[in-house]
C-alpha cells in the first residue's frame, strides 16, 4: 500500500484532519443527554481519567480518547496477562518472542525494542526499568491481573504529562482498593495446556487502627512446548525443533495498605523463562534462559491540607535486575552471563490550584536519582572471561504544569508543559494543547497536538561486547522525538450505542533501531530513522446492559519510514471485535476475535479467543474455560530481534480451566 | 544539572524537598459539579425512616452549609425531582423554615467547626474523608485516583435508622460494619 502523499506545510494536515472531522458532522441524528444529573451513579464513579491528565477531568474533557477496560472484561473474556488486555484495544498490536510481549502502537514496531515507546504505569506511577526502560506486558509484568481493578491505555504523546517513554502512548493499570467490600479471602487455581499451573492466595483485612491491607502471593509454573524452528532446522545437527526449553517459572507477591489518606503498595515478582530458539545460542539447551526480578515500593499521601488545599506527596523506590544464561559454543562450549541492575529511587509532589473560577492548574515535580543502571556480561568458570562491566548513574529533576481552561460550560481547552532535567543529557521541554467539548448532547470532539520524547537508555548506548563479541555501543545516541495532532469524535447514540473515530498525524525524528553494521558484522543502535505515519481508528461499542457489550474496531496505518539508505512506505490493519453476553442464567460468554494485517514477511491473519465463565456456582466458587486460538491458525510473530530472530512461532490451541474461590 | 551529582548534592535535595512542601491549593470547580451530581444519586438510594420522609407536599431537604465549596454547584440540585417529591437545597444544619435536613453534606473545612453536630434519627450525614470522615457520616466521599468515590459506615446509617439499597452498597469502595 502507497502511504499518503507527504505535504510539507503542518496545516494541509490538520486541514485533512478537520475535513474527517467534517465528514463525520452530518451524522447528527438523535441526541443523548450527557448531562451530569442525569447519569447513574456507577457512571458518575467512573468519570475521572487518573492517567491522561493530573488534572482530575471529566473523560469528555481529557486530551486522549482513553480505552478503558475493566477488571469484570478481563475475567469475562480470559486474559491471562496485561498484553492480552491490551490487545483488544483498538490501535494495538501484541506480539511475543516466546521471552517477553511487545506492543506495537499505532503501527509502530521496531526491533530491538523492549516497549521503551510506551510508559507504562502502576497506579499511576512508573515502572519502567532504568536500564532497558522496558514496559513489562506479558507474563512478566510483576502483578498478578486479578489484583487489577482497570486498565488505561493513552494514545498519543504523553511525555507533556510523563516525561520520557510516553512516545506513544501510556498504559496506566489500576490495582484493587485494600477496603473494598467483598469476601475478603481469595483463591484461584487454574491449569492450562502445556503443563501450565497457576496457584495464587490472597487476603484482605483490618488493622487495630482501621487500615486496610491487601495480600496476595501467586506462583506459576509452565513445562512449555517443544517447538519447531526453521532456521536452527539444518540435519544432521539438528532438526529444528527445540525440546524442553520453552519452561517458565514465576512467583509474585503484592501487598497494598491503605489508611485514611495513606496508601502503600510493594510488588515482588521473580520469573525465569527458558530460550527455545534464540539465534547465536547452542540451540535446544535447556540452561538458556531469562531471570527477571522486580521489586517495586511506593508510599503516598494524598489529601486537603487546612480549608479547601489538596495536595499529593509520594515516594517511591524500584529495583530491577535482569540475568541471561546462555550456552554457547566458542568452541569450546562456555556458559555466558548477561546482567542488567537497575535501582532507582525518587520523590513527587503535585498540587490543584484554581487562579481563577474558570481555571484549574495542577503544578508538579518529580525527582528520581538511578542509583545503579549497571551491564556486566562474562563466561562463567571454567572459561571465565568478562566482557563488559559498565556501571552507572543518573538523576532526574522534572517540573511540570497543566492547565484547564474551560472557557465555556461545554469546551475546555488543556495546555500542558513539562520539563525533564537528566545529569547525563541535560533538559528538554515537552508540550500539549488540546481542545476538547460537547458541541451538542450525545457528541464529544477532542482536537490535541503534542510532542513527546525517549531518552537514548542505558542498553542502547553502554551495551558492548568488544572486540568481536556482536554487539558495539553508541554513548553518542541522541533522544527520540516525535511531535503528533490527533482529533477524535465521540457519538453515543441513545444510551447503548458508542461511536468513536479518531484521526492522528505523527511524525518522529531520531529513532532508535538496532541494525547490523556492514563494516564490522556488529550490531549497534543508532538514530537511524525518521518516520512519518497517519492513522484513522474507529470504534464501535454497544452496551445493551451491564453485563453485555460488543466493542468492534478498526485501526488502519500509514507510514513511510526514511532512513539513511532508504525510503520504505509501510501500512498496517487491525480489525478486532470483541463480545460478552450471558448464554444462560449464571454463564457469560466471552469472545474476541483479532485480525492483524500482513507485516513484512509476515502473512495476514486472525485468531480468535472464547472464555466461557460462571459468575457463581454458590459457595463463592466461581469457575472458567478458555479456548485460545480457537481455530489453531498457529500465527508466526517477528522476534524483538528480528534482524537475526525472523519468526518465532506461537502456541496455537491451547485449553485454560480455572477455578475462583471467595470467602 | 550538575549538581545534582556534586558535592553539594545534599544541599541540592534539601532544596528539592523544600519544593515539595505543601502549596496553596483550591478544589477543583468540576468536582463540585461531579459532587452534586453524586450526592443526588445516593440520595435515591436510602431509605429513611417512615416519620421523616418527604411526600408530595414535603420536600426533600439537602442541608449545605454556605461555606461548603460544593455549595454553588449543590445549589443546582434545586427543585431536582426525588422519589414522588422534590429537593430542596438548605444552608442550615438544624431545622429552619424548610423544616430538618434529610441529609447534610459537612465539607472538609467544615469538619473542625461541626465535630460536635449531632444529628437526629433520619439525617444522611455525608462529609469529606478529611480527617477520617464525620463521626456521625454514614457516607464518606472520598477521593481515589482522581476519581469520586466513597465508602460507607454501617453503624451510623443503623443509629439513624437510614437503609442503603444494595446497589448502593455495591458500587461503595468500602463498607464499614
Amino acid at each position: 500500500m502507497n502511504p499518503l502523499p507527504m505535504a510539507s506545510f503542518p496545516i494541509s494536515r490538520v486541514c485533512r484532519l478537520l475535513g474527517l472531522l467534517l465528514l463525520a458532522w452530518p451524522w447528527t441524528a438523535a441526541l443523548a443527554t450527557s448531562d451530569l444529573l442525569d447519569l447513574p451513579l456507577d457512571q458518575l464513579l467512573r468519570i475521572e481519567v487518573s492517567a491522561a491528565s493530573r488534572l482530575p477531568l471529566p473523560k469528555r474533557h481529557t486530551p486522549s480518547a482513553t480505552i478503558v477496560v475493566t477488571a469484570q472484561e478481563i475475567r469475562a473474556l480470559g486474559h491471562r496477562s496485561l498484553a492480552d488486555v491490551l490487545n483488544t484495544m483498538r490501535g494495538v498490536l501484541i506480539s511475543s518472542d516466546r521471552t517477553y510481549a511487545y506492543a506495537g502502537v499505532r503501527g509502530f514496531s521496531a526491533p530491538g525494542d523492549y516497549n521503551t515507546r510506551v510508559l507504562l504505569l502502576v497506579d499511576g506511577n512508573r515502572i519502567n526499568d532504568t536500564v532497558y526502560d522496558q514496559a513489562f506486558l506479558g507474563e512478566e509484568f510483576p502483578i498478578d491481573l486479578d489484583l487489577v481493578d482497570r486498565v488505561e491505555y493513552i494514545p498519543g504523546q504523553g511525555s507533556a504529562v510523563h516525561g520520557s517513554n510516553a512516545l506513544f502512548a501510556v498504559v496506566n493499570v489500576v490495582t484493587r482498593s485494600p477496603g473494598e467490600p467483598g469476601n475478603p479471602s481469595e483463591l484461584s487455581a487454574s491449569t492450562a495446556s502445556a503443563g501450565t499451573h497457576r496457584v495464587r492466595a490472597g487476603t484482605r483485612f483490618r488493622l487495630e487502627n482501621g487500615a486496610a491491607v491487601m495480600i496476595s502471593a501467586t506462583a506459576r509454573r509452565r513445562d512449555g512446548q517443544d517447538l519447531y524452528y526453521p532456521d536452527f532446522d539444518q540435519p544432521p545437527a539438528s532438526d529444528g525443533i527445540s525440546r524442553g526449553t520453552d519452561r517458565e517459572r514465576a512467583d509474585q507477591l503484592f501487598l497494598k495498605y491503605r489508611h485514611s489518606r495513606v496508601t502503600a503498595t510493594l510488588v515482588h515478582s521473580d520469573r525465569i523463562k527458558g530460550l527455545s530458539g534464540e539465534p547465536g545460542m547452542v540451540f535446544s539447551d535447556a540452561r538458556n534462559s531469562y531471570r527477571d526480578r522486580h521489586t517495586l515500593g511506593n508510599a503516598e499521601w494524598e489529601g486537603a491540607i487546612g480549608t479547601d488545599k489538596r495536595l499529593r506527596l509520594r515516594a517511591y523506590a524500584g529495583s530491577y535486575g535482569f540475568r541471561g544464561l546462555y550456552v554457547i559454543d566458542y568452541p569450546p562450549e562456555t556458559l555466558n552471563r548477561d546482567l542488567g541492575e537497575s535501582r532507582w529511587w525518587g520523590a513527587e509532589s503535585i498540587v490543584l490550584m484554581q487562579p481563577a473560577p474558570d481555571h484549574r492548574t495542577a503544578v508538579g515535580l518529580d525527582w528520581q536519582t538511578t542509583t545503579r543502571a549497571d551491564q556486566f556480561v562474562d563466561d562463567l568458570p571454567p572459561n571465565a572471561h568478562n566482557y563488559l562491566s559498565d556501571r552507572r548513574s543518573d538523576s532526574r529533576l522534572s517540573g511540570f504544569i497543566e492547565n484547564h481552561w474551560q472557557f465555556d460550560p461545554d469546551w475546555a481547552l488543556i495546555a500542558g508543559l513539562r520539563h525533564d532535567h537528566h545529569d547525563e543529557t541535560g533538559g528538554r521541554f515537552s508540550h500539549r494543547l488540546g481542545l476538547a467539548g460537547t458541541p451538542s448532547p450525545g457528541w464529544t470532539t477532542r482536537l490535541s497536538h503534542g510532542t513527546a520524547f525517549r531518552r537514548a537508555n542505558v542498553y542502547e548506548k553502554h551495551y558492548a561486547l568488544p572486540p568481536d563479541g556482536g554487539y558495539k555501543a553508541n554513548p553518542a545516541l541522541r533522544a527520540e522525538q516525535v511531535r503528533g495532532t490527533e482529533a477524535s469524535v465521540e457519538r453515543e447514540f441513545g444510551s447503548a450505542h458508542r461511536l468513536t473515530v479518531a484521526a492522528f498525524t505523527l511524525r518522529a525524528r531520531h529513532l532508535i533501531t538496532q541494525r547490523l553494521d556492514p563494516a564490522d558484522d556488529q550490531l549497534v543502535f543508532e538514530n537511524h530513522a525518521s518516520l512519518r505515519t497517519h492513522g484513522l481508528e474507529v470504534e464501535h461499542r454497544y452496551q445493551p446492559r451491564d453485563n453485555a457489550w460488543l466493542r468492534l474496531s478498526y485501526a488502519r496505518y500509514w507510514a513511510r519510514e526514511q532512513t539513511q539508505e532508504r525510503p520504505a512506505g509501510q501500512s498496517l490493519q487491525l480489525a478486532k471485535a470483541t463480545f460478552v453476553a450471558p448464554v444462560r442464567p449464571g454463564w457469560t460468554l466471552g469472545w474476541q476475535t483479532l485480525l492483524t494485517g500482513p507485516r513484512g514477511a509476515l502473512a495476514g491473519h486472525g485468531v480468535t479467543h472464547a472464555t466461557l465463565s460462571t459468575t457463581s456456582l454458590g459457595y463463592g466458587l466461581r469457575l472458567s474455560a478458555s479456548v485460545f486460538d480457537l481455530f489453531d491458525r498457529k500465527p508466526d510473530d517477528v522476534g524483538t530481534g528480528s534482524i537475526l530472530q525472523t519468526r518465532v512461532p506461537q502456541d496455537g490451541r491451547a485449553f485454560q480451566l480455572r477455578l475462583d474461590a471467595r470467602f | 544539572m550538575r549538581w545534582l551529582t556534586s558535592p553539594l548534592r545534599p544541599l541540592g535535595q534539601g532544596v528539592v524537598l523544600l519544593l515539595l512542601l505543601p502549596w496553596s491549593v483550591a478544589y477543583a470547580a468540576d468536582e463540585a459539579s461531579l459532587k452534586a451530581a453524586i450526592v443526588y444519586n445516593l440520595m435515591l438510594y436510602v431509605e429513611w425512616p417512615a416519620s421523616v420522609r418527604g411526600s408530595a407536599d414535603k420536600p426533600w431537604v439537602l442541608c449545605v452549609p454556605s461555606t461548603h465549596p460544593a455549595a454553588h454547584a449543590l445549589r443546582h440540585l434545586e427543585g431536582r425531582p426525588l422519589r414522588d417529591s422534590r429537593l430542596r437545597v438548605a444552608s442550615q444544619l438544624l431545622p429552619g423554615p424548610n423544616g430538618p435536613c434529610h441529609a447534610v453534606l459537612i465539607s472538609a473545612a467544615d469538619m473542625r467547626d461541626e465535630q460536635g453536630y449531632l444529628p437526629g434519627p433520619g439525617v444522611l450525614v455525608i462529609s469529606e474523608e478529611e480527617r477520617g470522615g464525620h463521626p456521625a457520616a454514614s457516607i464518606v466521599l472520598q477521593r481515589v485516583d482522581n476519581r469520586l468515590a466513597f465508602r460507607v459506615d454501617l453503624r451510623t446509617a443503623r443509629a439513624a435508622q437510614l437503609q442503603f439499597s444494595s446497589k448502593l452498597l455495591r458500587l461503595a469502595r468500602e463498607i464499614q460494619e
